[in-house]
């Protein structure tokens, strides 16, 4: 390995933090592309950055922590810089240094703080002329791997330079959580409502099956049972409540599905489940009688004449 | 016997019947009293030969089949209901009237030899039944079906409720209008269909045709055409894929011939393609790792997604023209990032590069140009690396 590997392998770690700059690029591809050695740093170290990536979703990371970790490691380093006499100055050294490239980096990381910090500061000039305005740190609100749309221009004014920009921004999410947790529960529930994903809601409904005792848990099966377009997911929401056929909400919700659905399978299903769950009931022999009369299915009206048999 | 011998037994039997007369009455009035009360199961039996069919009509009731009997004899025993059967040579045929009123649930158990056909039909109960060696036609209007290991064709139709079965021999059949499907391995072609349940399935030497409700998943397979309303297709192995699913996720460890696939949510991952590939999804990624055995096939791809990253792995071997692009580059990340360079691009006469007014695009050439290579995503990143 030469010395200029080891810059190029500096490189893929700000690559990697996004922190590259663009006019780098080109340069460490090529080299990727010949060195076997780089290359294989650039996967192991990738690998290492997805596995932090992926254990760090879900943290609430307070936005302004980037700007402060750098404005302190500016700090730290103009500390530095005055103990050293200025022939030492990165600018004017000749040599690449270890230290070198450490102070080539913390130079890097200072501009984008200040550059950063610079955008924050326009950002709140913004809110005090703006009554209403986003917050402060309207940069960081935009991730990097965000897509805006709907872009407009509120407002312009030449005098100032200052532009205000309107629009939305949409952006990969990926959370982690317990069940017990209300975001993990609201996200949940968000997919149940989601009329154009079938996949989505079928899948909140398995997992919130898991947990059918809680009562907003055993409301939002009982919607999909029976307001959801989807059989398959109506089927698996009437699998999760099953075991509370004998509760009066499930078995209320039971009934309307024994009336109403338009799947035999699914009426069938409900039926075992009532009669399973509530063996011997003449109340409820009464109202299966007045349900399944006019059904189509021989065997949901065999089955009720059997359940009335057992009542007498 | 002769005739005078048969004489005289009616002459000794008209004797006896007046004496018994008063006898008689009360027995049959006890038989009335006691029945009202307690219900005496119905039996039948009939000779049965290799090869033969069993037919069953009941118009109610569980049908339980034991397929373990050692004797060439079909065995039958009701309870709650009657029974009316006709014993031919080739076809035995056992006929349930549904009773006037239900007493309790009514169960037909057979037991029978397992070289046998089967052809049963309960338009109300569930079915179960043995390993059989002949073929197999069970019927519900509503219930479960359970069967064993099938060593001939197995049909199996329930208008809801689960259908479980063995390895099936020949061709196989399973259809219920709500329930869930699932099968060992199956000799023959497969087709499943399922308006609500999942698909499950091991190894199947001919071709699958599965429409589910739910989650579809094969262990290997010939050609597959899957179709699910709402979840995962997964299909370990298989020679051809065509799946569809309204919203769920599409795999596959290995698709040996051409792949189509299109989610309206959800990924699309083929881990060994060998050969042509053309997928899509609304939302979701896509991974295609390409692995053909013979290089000259058709290995184009048209790899698109709608929200999403799309990756790919291509052999350096592949001639290939790979055309990737970006419609709504995301707001400060790379867009396509690849192993192979891509073919620099110069604006015409003197003109800048057209950066803002396109979208972010890429074009390859491998070994010269060939197979067609398209990339696209409205919104995400792609990736194409070396296999």
């Amino acid at each position: 390995m030469n010395l200029n590997c080891k810059e190029y392998q500096h490189q893929i770690t700000l690559l990697l933090y996004e922190e590259l700059p663009e006019g780098a690029y080109p340069g460490l591809e090529a080299h990727l592309q010949e060195c076997d050695d780089c290359r294989s740093a650039f996967e192991s170290e990738k690998a290492m950055h997805s596995v932090f990536a992926n254990d760090t979703t879900g943290w609430d990371v307070p936005s302004d922590l980037l700007v402060e970790s750098r404005k302190a490691l500016a700090d730290q380093l103009d500390r530095i810089e005055r103990k050293r006499p200025w022939w030492r100055v990165p600018t004017f050294s000749v040599v690449f240094t270890p230290m070198r490239l450490l102070e080539s980096a913390a130079l890097i990381a200072m501009g984008l703080a200040l550059g950063v910090y610079v955008s924050n500061q326009q950002g709140r000039n913004i809110a005090e002329v703006v009554p209403n305005s986003a917050p402060d740190n309207q940069v960081s609100l935009i991730p990097r791997n965000g897509a805006i749309s709907n872009l407009q221009v509120v407002n312009a004014d030449p005098a100032t330079g200052q532009v205000e920009l309107a629009g939305e921004v949409s952006q990969p999410l990926r959370f982690r959580g317990r069940m017990e947790d209300d975001v993990v529960r609201q996200l949940l529930f968000s997919a149940l409502r989601d009329p154009n994903n079938p996949g989505s809601r079928l899948k909140a409904v398995e997992v919130l099956s898991q947990k059918p005792t809680d009562e907003p848990i055993e409301e939002a099966l009982i919607g999909a049972l029976v307001y959801d377009d989807d059989a398959g997911v109506r089927m698996r929401a009437l699998e999760g409540l099953k075991k509370f056929a004998n509760e009066k909400h499930v078995r209320a919700a039971f009934m309307y599905t024994l009336q109403n659905d338009q799947n035999a399978g699914i009426r069938i299903e409900a039926i075992e489940a009532l009669t399973t769950h509530n063996p011997k009931d003449p109340d409820l022999a009464q109202k299966l009688t007045e349900a399944t009369e006019k059904d189509d299915n021989p065997y949901i009206r065999t089955k009720v004449l059997q359940f009335v048999g057992t009542t007498k | 016997m002769t005739d005078r011998g048969c004489q005289k037994r009616e002459t000794l039997e008209s004797s006896r019947n007046k004496s018994l007369a008063p006898i008689r009455v009360f027995r049959v009035l006890g038989t009335i009293l006691v029945s009202s009360v307690l219900v005496f199961p119905v039996y039948a039996k009939c000779p049965i030969s290799d090869g033969a069919t069993l037919l069953v009509r009941a118009a109610v009731g569980d049908l339980q089949v034991d397929t373990t009997g050692r004797e060439p004899v079909i065995d039958v025993q009701i309870e709650n209901n009657s029974i009316q059967e006709t014993c031919g040579k080739d076809v035995v045929e056992l006929t349930g009237t549904a009773p006037e009123q239900f007493r309790g649930p009514i169960a037909w158990k057979i037991v029978t030899p397992k070289n046998v056909n089967l052809d049963l039909v309960t338009m109300a109960g569930n079915i179960v039944v043995g390993d059989v060696d002949g073929n197999v036609i069970l019927r519900t209007a509503g219930g479960s079906v359970r069967a064993g290991n099938i060593r001939g064709r197995a049909a199996i139709i329930t208008q809801g409720g689960l259908i479980k079965a063995g390895n099936i021999g020949g061709d196989a059949e399973l259809r219920s209008q709500g329930g869930t499907l699932e099968v060992g391995d199956i000799g023959g072609d497969a087709l499943f269909r399922t308006s609500a349940g999942v698909v499950r399935a091991g190894n199947i030497s001919g071709s699958v045709d599965a429409e589910g409700g739910r989650t579809i998943t094969i262990g290997k397979a010939g050609e597959v055409k899957a179709t699910t309303n709402a979840g995962d297709i997964s299909i370990g192995d298989a020679a051809r894929i065509n799946a569809k699913s309204g919203g769920g996720n599409i795999t596959s460890r290995r698709v040996r011939g051409p792949f189509q696939g299109h989610t309206e949510f959800g990924d699309i991952r083929l881990d060994s393609a060998g050969a042509w590939v053309e997928a899509s999804t609304g939302s979701g990624n896509i991974v295609v790792h390409m692995a053909p055995e013979d290089f000259d096939g058709d290995l184009h791809m048209d790899l698109q997604a709608g929200v999403g990253d799309v990756t790919v792995y291509v052999p350096p071997r592949l001639r290939a023209s790979i055309d990737a692009t970006v419609q709504r580059p995301a707001f400060q990340s790379q867009q396509i990032i690849s192993d192979y360079p891509p073919v620099p691009k110069r604006p015409a006469q003197g003109l800048v590069a057209p950066r803002f007014y396109t979208p972010t695009h890429s074009e390859s050439l491998l070994n010269g140009g060939g197979n067609k290579i398209v990339l696209h995503t409205s919104l995400g990143k792609i990736t194409i690396r070396k296999n």
